[in-house]
């Protein structure tokens, strides 16, 4: 157990590096800096801007420095608003964005079990099939499609909630429920096939002889089974919900981390780029070790392999 | 592997995939073709007509600068799907390619090969493209119109390692075959069975899943244009007609048509390839069958 936690974070560690070096030296080997846009400024005050940000020293020591500064969590200011620290910005947008991807996540889970297990219960028949009709779009389809349409049907054709925002408590429901269907459809397709794979197993099928009904079977019996393949793919999951709140965050005026990231990546704000591609970057490694680490608690067999 | 010839008439018959294949033809020959359809398309802004619902001028209505909006979705299938095809090929190249290498190689180069790719998949990568993104933006590199290019090459970089995974196991397999090691016997060098003898055994798998990977560059091709990253102006795609759309949003007057539109138009597209490539699934692989 300590011995997995203790592989994966070294691993982790190497991904968080590569990922540094790598936006490292994109951004270094951008044609042109990141004041190219200004009109052309004094040589005195251009030398000026360059000691600042560093940008006049040799590679190699910016790498050390910046890499440095990382580590310290002290990146220093954002290029176009000058008076804010990056860690300041990006620590501003983290409740948003936490707020809206747990309960997103939460709700996806529940929804999604609920439905896998109906999908299952009847299989092949109409609840079935419009469950897995349900999936295959909310997996196929792009967000703001999905986002759009309730718009338009939940804010300006029935005037229920508000459209975007983030003010009041009604102005969570529509982003929550949107970014919530993606991890839905996941799970209950995973959930749905897994539960009728483990119901052809001699225990389901001694539950049922002990005169265990179908629904008991499937949840006290083969849920647990069939949620191993869900857990496995909790680490895509969570990308695809980083990914989608970006949309999310852009298409309802969330002030979350998603909108920085965007917003600096317009401006080409590249040391708020970089901050928030480390935090994306270093989250996503917690909660795929979290995933094992839950899959492990799961089924035992996965604990011995490793 | 069966006839191409079985392969197609059995995908024709059934009705869903018919339909599937036809709109992916509608698609694709009207990207090609465009300019040469008896169509009357028009570009221009008319401001005495912006935002009209659709109407018997105007199909699909008109947006905020009152251009045709039919018209642009036609021109935005044209960027859309040389992405698709763009990001496929890249992909195509870059998983076959290395797959090869590393499944056909030692023991050990596969191994280290096969850590590369971990550490690669373990990178969010699309937070790495939006970096990518936002350097571009304004380069030179982007002004002379090259910058639509290298955007093809990312959005197929990005997709490259289930391709390589698969291609890489398979040929793992194949070549320990009878056939292969009766080459190898034969005095075959290794890099010609690779080429000749495993490759043409590769083909179905490959062809299943370049077939999966086109709607998944289209989808992240929406996601960056949407975001105001990807595709430029005044080039169109349909994820730039999505973000236009919903800078008009306000529940004053609901332009539902310019969401409406190339949101059906996209989702149209990519339930067809992944019904598609599920279905050539089912037909090219042994394991389905």
């Amino acid at each position: 157990m300590i011995q997995l936690i203790v592989r994966r974070s070294v691993a982790s560690l190497i991904t968080i590096w590569a990922v540094f070096t790598i936006s490292f030296l994109v951004i270094r080997s951008a044609p042109g800096g990141p004041f190219d846009a200004e009109r052309d400024p004094p040589e005195a005050v251009k030398a000026a801007i360059e000691a600042r940000y560093q940008l006049d020293a040799p590679l190699w020591q910016q790498y050390l420095n910046q890499g440095w500064s990382w580590l310290t969590l002290n990146p220093g200011p954002s290029l176009r608003q000058p008076d804010h620290d990056v860690a300041t910005i990006l620590a501003a947008g983290i409740p948003a964005s936490f707020l809206l991807g747990t309960l997103a996540l939460l709700l996806g889970i529940i929804l999604g079990t609920i439905l896998g297990v109906i999908a299952a219960w009847q299989q092949d028949r109409w609840p079935d099939r419009v469950i897995t009709l349900f999936a295959s779009m909310g997996i196929s389809l792009p967000l703001y499609v999905i986002a759009g349409l309730l718009i338009l049907l939940f804010a300006f054709h029935l005037p229920w909630l508000p459209p975007a925002g983030w003010t009041a408590a009604s102005s969570a429901v529509l982003p929550i429920i949107c970014l919530a269907l993606a991890p839905a459809a996941q799970v209950a397709r995973l959930l749905r096939s897994g539960l009728i794979e483990a119901s052809q197993e001699d225990y389901a099928r001694t539950a049922r002889s002990k005169g265990r009904g179908v629904v008991g079977t499937l949840l006290f019996h083969c849920l647990r089974p069939a949620s191993i393949p869900v857990t496995s793919t909790l680490g895509p999951t969570a990308a695809a919900m980083l990914t989608g709140s970006l949309v999310i965050e852009q298409i309802f005026a969330i002030p979350g981390v998603g909108m920085h990231f965007i917003q600096g990546a317009m401006n080409r704000d590249y040391p708020l780029v970089l901050g928030a591609v480390l935090l994306y970057t270093i989250l996503l490694q917690i909660l795929t070790l979290l995933g094992d680490l839950l899959m492990g608690w799961l089924d035992p067999r996965a604990r011995v392999e490793e | 592997m069966k006839p191409l010839k079985t392969i197609l008439s059995a995908l024709f018959k059934d009705p869903f995939t018919f339909v599937a294949i036809l709109w992916l033809a509608i698609v694709t020959l009207t990207a090609l073709f465009l300019p040469l359809l008896p169509l009357e398309l028009s570009h221009e802004t008319d401001s005495t007509v912006a935002l009209n619902a659709p109407s018997q001028e105007h199909w699909f209505g008109t947006d905020a600068l009152g251009r045709d909006l039919f018209s642009r979705i036609l021109r935005g299938t044209r960027i859309s799907i040389a992405c698709g095809i763009a990001g496929a090929l890249t992909a195509l190249i870059l998983g076959v390619g290395y797959g090869l290498i590393s499944g056909g190689g030692s023991d050990r180069r596969d191994h280290w090969l096969m850590r590369l790719v971990d550490l690669i998949d373990s990178i969010p990568l699309v937070f790495l493209v939006i970096l990518v993104a936002s350097v571009l933006r304004g380069s030179a590199l982007e002004a002379s119109g090259g910058g639509l290019g290298v955007f093809f090459v990312i959005l197929g970089a990005v997709y490259w390692t289930p391709m390589a995974r698969i291609v890489r196991g398979e040929t793992r397999v194949l070549r320990h075959r009878e056939w292969a090691l009766a080459a190898t016997a034969l005095g075959v060098p290794q890099k010609r069975i690779l080429w000749r003898e495993v490759l043409p055994n590769l083909m179905p798998t490959i062809i299943v899943t370049v077939t999966l990977i086109v709607p998944r560059v289209l989808l992240f091709e929406a996601f960056l244009s949407f975001l105001g990253l990807g595709v430029q102006s005044p080039a169109v795609s349909w994820g730039t007609l999505a973000r236009d759309a919903f800078e008009v949003l306000n529940p004053v007057q609901t332009a539902w048509w310019l969401i409406l539109y190339p949101s059906v138009t996209l989702a149209l597209t990519l339930l067809a390839l992944n019904l598609l490539g599920d279905q050539l699934r089912k037909r090219l692989d042994p394991k389905q069958r």
